[in-house]
């Protein structure tokens, strides 16, 4: 049965609210939840400082990316392919206006309402990118039977699908593609019996399909590698 | 006319769609902080409606939630 987070996930959060108030941020973003990540002392910690992902450089790239985050900074790089200039055009908005869903939220809630009001109350607020993440990873780590969700897993949603993700290791110098592959082998899906493999198997491409579409109604951004998940779920 | 059309179409088809679809709820995102400011004004539904091209009844059904919680 599914046991929800492990106690190491709420530390990198922990460890991200802590990045961002050190550094002055307004948000907590997708760059700060990769310095919680890389801030840790478990086998993540080494895969990612074998792609030179450590704490150091990736503080150095959110004090690039504020006010508005990575993710901002990647949605500018993003449309100014297509003429577009986003500082000019939010330039009437508030710091925190991409941070506001604007659908509503669905008739049955299961409390997703009030999930977003307690991110919202943090100091400082958690951004809908890593919101949009958390969410993503603990459904990954269901895709993949786990008994509990874990650090890796936010790791993998974010480097397989989260834009802003992509731009902070773009700024590195990070060849994507590898720590992908590096966290498939380190991490692999754990054995299970039989049937829960022939039901893993069968509910494989719905759960991605899902857990993607989800990512993008939370984040508002189309994720850069969907089919990437499928590496860290194995049939 | 001409430059603006080829500054706004990417070569790749993948970079530019996701770059619409970015833009696209970006959109949505100004246009709820728009109607937002316009009802603290005091502006009525018909009022945004009009501006926006809309009817009352779209507008207020698409943002009514939103009242309170800003």
């Amino acid at each position: 049965m599914f046991q929800g987070d492990e106690p190491a996930v709420g530390m990198v959060f922990r460890r991200a609210v802590g990045s961002a108030r050190r550094l002055g941020h307004p948000r907590v973003g997708v760059e700060h939840l990769l310095v919680g990540l890389a801030g840790g002392d478990d086998m993540l910690v080494t895969v990612l400082a074998r792609h030179g992902v450590t704490c150091d450089v990736l503080e150095d790239t959110a004090r690039a990316a504020a006010p508005l985050g990575a993710g901002a900074a990647a949605d500018a790089e993003s449309l100014a392919l297509i003429g577009v200039d986003l500082d000019r055009l939010l330039q009437s908005g508030e710091p925190c206006s991409l941070d506001r869903l604007v659908e509503r939220q669905p008739l049955f809630r299961l409390g997703s309402g009030a999930a977003r009001r307690r991110c919202a109350s943090w100091d400082p607020p958690l951004g809908l990118d890593a919101q949009g993440v958390y969410e993503a990873s603990l459904r990954l780590a269901l895709a993949r039977d786990e008994r509990r969700h874990r650090p890796e897993h936010l790791a993998m949603v974010l480097v397989s699908l989260d834009p802003a993700a992509g731009w902070v290791l773009t700024r590195l110098g990070t060849d994507r593609r590898g720590l992908l592959q590096d966290l498939a082998r380190t991490f692999p899906s754990p054995e299970r019996s039989s049937m829960l493999r022939v039901a893993r198997s069968l509910l494989r491409s719905t759960r991605q399909r899902d857990l993607v579409r989800r990512y993008q109604r939370t984040t508002g951004r189309p994720p850069i590698g969907p089919a990437d998940l499928a590496s860290f779920v194995a049939a | 006319m001409a430059a603006q059309a080829e500054r706004s179409t990417s070569p790749d088809p993948e970079v530019g769609l996701r770059a619409v679809a970015r833009l696209r709820r970006l959109a949505e995102q100004l246009e709820a902080d728009q109607v937002a400011a316009a009802r603290r004004a005091g502006w009525t539904w018909q009022d945004i409606a009009l501006r926006l091209g809309v009817t009352k009844q779209t507008v207020h059904r698409k943002y009514r939630h939103r009242e309170g919680r800003q």
